[in-house]
């Protein structure tokens, strides 16, 4: 039986995962919620595979945690589990995620089986998804739903404020978010940004 | 701990960032020389004849229409790439310099050609002297202007940034005296019993799901909608900032030794031969030290009369080094000779105005910057402070219905069983966090060391050592966000197992010192979105260095009593 590690910080999400899983016929070792608990217990049982949110709230990540426990176990199989549908919307610096990962994103988990055939697959799994964006874009996308002003978003990627605008037109262009007055472009790209992340459908 | 040698910065950027950046030619930087460069032409006026002046501005208006015309190739050129990769400051040297002998070469060819200026031994023995004098006026000037020019922008965001972090302060005292509360309570009050309505019509008809989910969804883009974007906070004024600067620094002695003295010996001796212009420059030289040091004197005393007493320093002391220099040499008060020294004055002034801001912020940035917090007025801030905690507010109260409530909502709907138990946890978690209190206060240093890095701890293992002292808000926010990126930085680019961090009480806030093993940083980590962290926190006083074994260090000093 595949022994799993179960780590999400959603106490609801990570409850009906974990039970879903053990209807599937896995060996849930244990859920945790932080990073703590979960480079404990994974030290303590050793699983064959994490299934790991990839947004664990501050501090490590899930793609973190995975670099960790490779350590530990190179063998180890790694699913994420998660709202994103692109890891680079979380942090653009989640660029180079860990190789032979699963991704699942929770959108999907209207079907469990979904969720049971990405562990069992977790030895071969498919590539990391990528929405049709650039990295600037798409950290320009999350710090715009962040809600910051063009100048801050400047200041904290240390580019020019009219970069920040190019930035804004090409990902507006790519989401199909076109110069409309009955619409607000930053609003519409915030929404775009929180349907991408799996934060709600981001239509009105 | 001994720190390796790290580039030297003014206002969180290094001088080449300064001088070889956006600002090593401009727009702005050719409307500032273009007045000066105008009336320098003048300068060569050896008979005063109303009739030749328009000719004399048209020599002029030509060499400085082609001065324009080499920034302007220089800056789709070799200084094209400059807002991404500063150019080393040779180039932008070398670039003033040939701009600035070419403008000359014309200048003079055009006053000769035209009748304007004698030259007795033909214009070829003239040009090489001119070139040489205009060309090393440029590759001073150039650099010099620059300089300027990227520290009054960096000084006007620095307001900008400052207005934001007291706006953080203001946020976190009205949080302590419930006045964001009261505000939370405004904004979220509707919405929580709106999602208690809903909780009622639910009852066990699972029908209801779908329009609740609906229902949430459009109070939550309704809310967002609705917010207005805290636009910029207003950036200071240029003059505000040329202001303040001369109140602190208004005659330094470098613009008379560093740029005034070789200009000046260059000019006078093709008129005079070296040996007079060297005695001739002297006399200027101590005249002008004089008035200089006085002036600085005063202003020391006196410091809102620094605009003043540049305009008076230079006036009086260009007149009275002009008026020496001439006597050295017999000349009288002539038309020509009241036009050189009313020309050099004014050249003067323009030079002093330069390094005075480029000495006031290498030597007293934070005084500047003291003067400039103080322009932020209690209601300009108190009206800053009450956008973004409603803008923040309104975000968070949609980020709940959204990223909370209508998430779990959605699960529901696709559960199989308890569909409408698990809608109604959801509103109910909902109800509940709106109704959550805002939770803020200051820590001690050890305490935000142990709550940033007990997450790490997991996959490092972290050695803290804190001084005694509590942290006010923006503390406590700007020393948490230094010591993540460095954490997180250690872990994924330097694969470290082992981190030290320090947190300690020094004058002018908290030195912080994260030393990791594991890989050295990359050169090419010198700027990115931590560098950018590290400079707004800490005005630039931060270095990141490679350790001998191995690892790096990180020292940022976080500003603030």
């Amino acid at each position: 039986m595949t022994s799993v590690l179960v780590v999400e910080d959603d106490s609801f999400v990570r409850a009906t995962v974990t039970t879903a899983l053990r209807f599937h016929g896995f060996d849930v070792v244990d859920s945790v919620g932080t990073s703590v608990e979960a480079m404990d217990a994974f030290r303590e049982h050793l699983p064959d595979v994490a299934l790991l949110d990839l947004d664990l709230g501050g501090g490590p990540t899930g793609a973190d945690l995975a670099v960790g426990m490779r350590r530990l176990k190179p063998d180890l199989g790694i699913v994420f589990l998660t709202s994103f549908e692109d890891p680079r919307l979380l942090d653009s610096r989640l660029t180079n995620m860990p190789e032979r990962c699963g991704y699942v994103v929770k959108q999907s988990l209207q079907d469990t089986e979904f969720l049971a055939a990405a562990i069992r697959g977790s030895d071969d799994p498919g590539e990391i998804p990528r929405v049709n964006l650039t990295e600037s874009q798409a950290e320009t996308l999350r710090l715009v739903a962040a809600g910051l002003s063009n100048a801050e978003i400047a200041r904290i990627r240390v580019v020019e404020v009219s970069s920040v605008e190019k930035a804004i037109r090409r990902a507006a262009n790519v989401l199909g978010i076109h110069a409309d007055e009955a619409v607000n472009q930053r609003v519409a790209l915030a929404r775009a940004y929180y349907r991408m992340a799996g934060l709600g459908r981001g239509s009105a | 701990m001994d720190l390796p040698n790290v580039p030297r910065r003014v206002l969180g950027l290094t001088w080449r960032e300064h001088i070889g950046g956006r600002w090593a030619v401009s727009a702005v930087g050719f409307a500032v020389t273009a007045p000066i460069a105008f009336h320098a032409v003048f300068i060569n006026v050896q008979v005063f004849n109303p009739n030749e002046l328009a000719l004399w501005a048209l020599a002029s208006g030509s060499s400085l229409a082609v001065l324009g015309l080499l920034w302007w190739l220089a800056s789709a050129t070799v200084l094209n790439n400059r807002r991404t990769s500063p150019a080393p400051i040779v180039v932008v040297v070398l670039v003033g310099f040939l701009a600035g002998a070419i403008r000359s070469l014309i200048a003079t060819t055009l006053t000769v050609e035209l009748g304007l200026f004698p030259a007795p031994n033909g214009l070829g023995a003239l040009l090489p002297a001119r070139a040489a004098v205009g060309g090393i006026q440029g590759a001073l000037g150039l650099p010099v202007l620059a300089m300027t020019l990227s520290l009054i922008s960096r000084y006007r965001n620095e307001r900008a940034r400052l207005l934001m972090q007291l706006a953080s302060v203001q946020q976190k005292r009205s949080e302590e005296a419930g006045a964001v509360q009261a505000l939370r309570d405004a904004l979220s009050g509707p919405v929580q019993t709106r999602l208690r309505e809903l909780a009622d019509r639910l009852g066990e008809d699972v029908s209801q799901i779908s329009h609740i989910a609906s229902d949430v969804r459009t109070q939550a883009h309704d809310l967002w909608s609705q917010t207005q974007e805290v636009g910029d906070p207003p950036r200071i004024r240029a003059w505000d900032v040329i202001r303040i600067s001369l109140s602190v620094r208004p005659l330094p002695l470098s613009a008379i030794w560093v740029i005034w003295v070789p200009s000046a010996v260059l000019t006078l001796v093709a008129r005079n031969g070296i040996g007079v212009a060297l005695s001739q420059v002297l006399i200027g030289a101590v005249i002008l030290s004089g008035v200089y040091l006085l002036g600085a004197r005063v202003v020391q005393r006196f410091p809102r009369m620094g605009v003043l007493v540049l305009l008076a320093g230079t006036a009086i002391g260009g007149i009275l080094s002009g008026l020496a220099m001439l006597v050295m040499v017999g000349g009288s008060l002539s038309d020509a000779n009241m036009a050189l020294i009313v020309v050099s004055t004014s050249w003067l002034l323009s030079v002093t105005l330069l390094v005075s801001l480029v000495e006031a912020a290498v030597r007293r940035s934070q005084q500047v910057l003291n003067e400039i917090e103080s322009t932020i007025d209690a209601d300009e801030l108190a009206l800053y402070s009450e956008q973004r905690a409603r803008t923040e507010l309104a975000h968070e109260v949609a980020g709940v219905l959204h990223g909370v409530v209508q998430g779990r909502l959605a699960i529901a709907q696709r559960s199989d069983s308890d569909s409408t138990a698990l809608a109604r946890q959801a509103l109910d978690e909902g109800i509940e966090r709106l109704a959550g209190p805002v939770v803020v206060g200051t820590s001690t240093a050890r305490e935000v060391a142990e709550q940033v890095s007990a997450p790490w701890s997991a996959l490092m293992e972290i050695d803290i050592a804190a001084s005694e002292g509590e942290l006010s808000g923006s503390q406590v926010r700007d020393v948490s966000d230094v010591l993540e990126e460095c954490l997180s930085n250690a872990f994924r680019h330097g694969q470290a197992t082992f981190v030290t961090i320090s947190v300690q009480r020094v004058t002018d806030g908290w030195d912080l010192r994260i030393v990791s093993n594991g890989m050295s940083p990359s050169s090419d980590a010198v700027s990115g979105m931590g560098s950018s962290l590290f400079d707004s926190v800490s005005g630039g006083n931060w270095s990141r260095t490679a350790v001998d074994e191995g690892g790096c260090l990180v020292s940022v000093v976080v500003a603030g009593s």
